[in-house]
């Protein structure tokens, strides 16, 4: 009876080493690379022109005041721009810029007296935006409260490392502005203004 | 053997460059939107102060009284409340003209000088119009006709009836 005990207890405990053997797994490394990224995106819902228009044929009135240097002259109508936006992972440098196509003019004069540099853009003054996306300061990291368009690239904001996702650079459609002096032919005016983030 | 390690050398090279070109790679992103702007075009007359400053423009008075009446003098017209008269045209060339709107009185016997040398000498139309100002190109702001109450002056012949004459005085802007 002890010898059938043994070999019952030796078959269990074989059956028990069988089975923990089957159970045991392989395994492997699972690896995933994910590239350096850089993403800017001027952000507004809806479908249409993305645009900041100021249209003043139908009130001249503030059009002279403007004239006069008593204001500038503000947006009419902002489409799909409630903000501009970037995204950066990249372990180093990178770069915002601005840069402007020359303006087109439809009208009956030449198209003369109005300029880019009439343009400006003073960082979250009507928007109220804050930007969060540029931490640092010194040579590291810095940004510019305001900028004139220009169809040179200019740099507006610059940072090193992770951006931490997307995040605001501050400004919108309704923190442009326009400066008039009254010699500007009357007509319409158009540009494309491009936003550039490059990581060299 | 010599072939062999050539070999290995050169492509550990291109594997070097390689490596090192994609960890320097440039990389960049952009996003656009339009701006449009739509100037109105604008063509304007005011009176001003001497400060610039529009007001609605206080008459021009010829008031002669008896102790200083001649008949054949010559009367200039006292300040007002205004003190230029400015155009204002972004849209190519210009022209002016004053018109009076009665006959009552003989108003060629009132003549403007206007200060400055955009605007000659004139006398007053009789219930008509008077071009002042030819074609003229438009500086995009406000031009001064250099015309103030004090440019206005009187010229008797003695042959004027006593009474007090009135007319208005319009000035109009035109595009060319």
């Amino acid at each position: 009876v002890t010898r059938m005990l043994h070999k019952r207890w030796l078959l269990a405990a074989m059956l028990i080493v069988i089975g923990w053997t089957e159970a045991q797994g392989a395994t492997h490394d699972l690896s995933v690379t994910l590239p350096d990224v850089v993403g800017i995106r001027v952000v507004g819902g809806g479908s249409g022109a993305r645009d900041v228009v100021f249209d003043y044929a139908s009130n001249p009135g503030s059009y002279l005041v403007a004239v006069h240097g008593y204001s500038v002259l503000l947006p009419t109508g902002v489409s799909r721009f409630t903000d501009v936006q970037v995204n950066a992972t990249r372990n180093g440098r990178w770069n915002v810029e601005v840069v402007a196509s020359p303006l087109t003019y439809v009208g009956p004069g030449s198209g003369s007296g109005l300029n880019l540099a009439d343009i400006r853009v003073v960082r979250g003054v009507r928007s109220g935006l804050v930007q969060n996306a540029i931490s640092g300061s010194g040579n590291s990291a810095g940004y510019v409260t305001e900028w004139r368009l220009s169809t040179d690239p200019q740099r507006i904001a610059f940072s090193r490392g992770s951006s931490g996702g997307w995040r605001s650079l501050g400004f919108n459609g309704w923190d442009y502005e326009l400066t008039v002096d009254g010699n500007e032919d009357p007509g319409a005016y158009t540009t494309v203004v491009t936003y550039l983030l490059t990581a060299p | 053997m010599k072939k062999l390690v050539a070999t290995l050398i050169a492509t550990g090279m291109l594997l070097g460059f390689g490596a090192a070109f994609a960890q320097d790679q440039k990389l960049e992103d952009l996003d656009s939107h339009e701006l449009q702007i739509t100037i109105p075009p604008v063509i304007l007359l005011r009176f001003v102060t001497s400060a610039g400053v529009r007001v609605a423009a206080d008459p021009v008075v010829f008031d002669i009284l008896p102790g200083t009446f001649n008949p054949l003098g010559t009367y200039t017209a006292p300040a007002a409340n205004w003190s230029d008269i400015e155009v204002f045209f972004n849209d190519g060339d210009f022209t002016v003209e004053v018109e009076t709107n009665n006959a009552s009185f003989d108003w060629s016997k009132v003549t403007v000088t206007p200060a400055g040398s955009l605007v000659a000498e004139f006398d007053l139309p009789e219930n008509t119009n008077l071009e002042i100002l030819g074609q003229t190109s438009s500086s995009g702001n406000w031009q001064s006709l250099g015309i103030s109450p004090a440019s206005y002056s009187l010229t008797l012949t003695g042959e004027e009836e006593p009474g007090t004459y009135t007319t208005t005085v319009t000035y109009t802007v035109y595009e060319f």
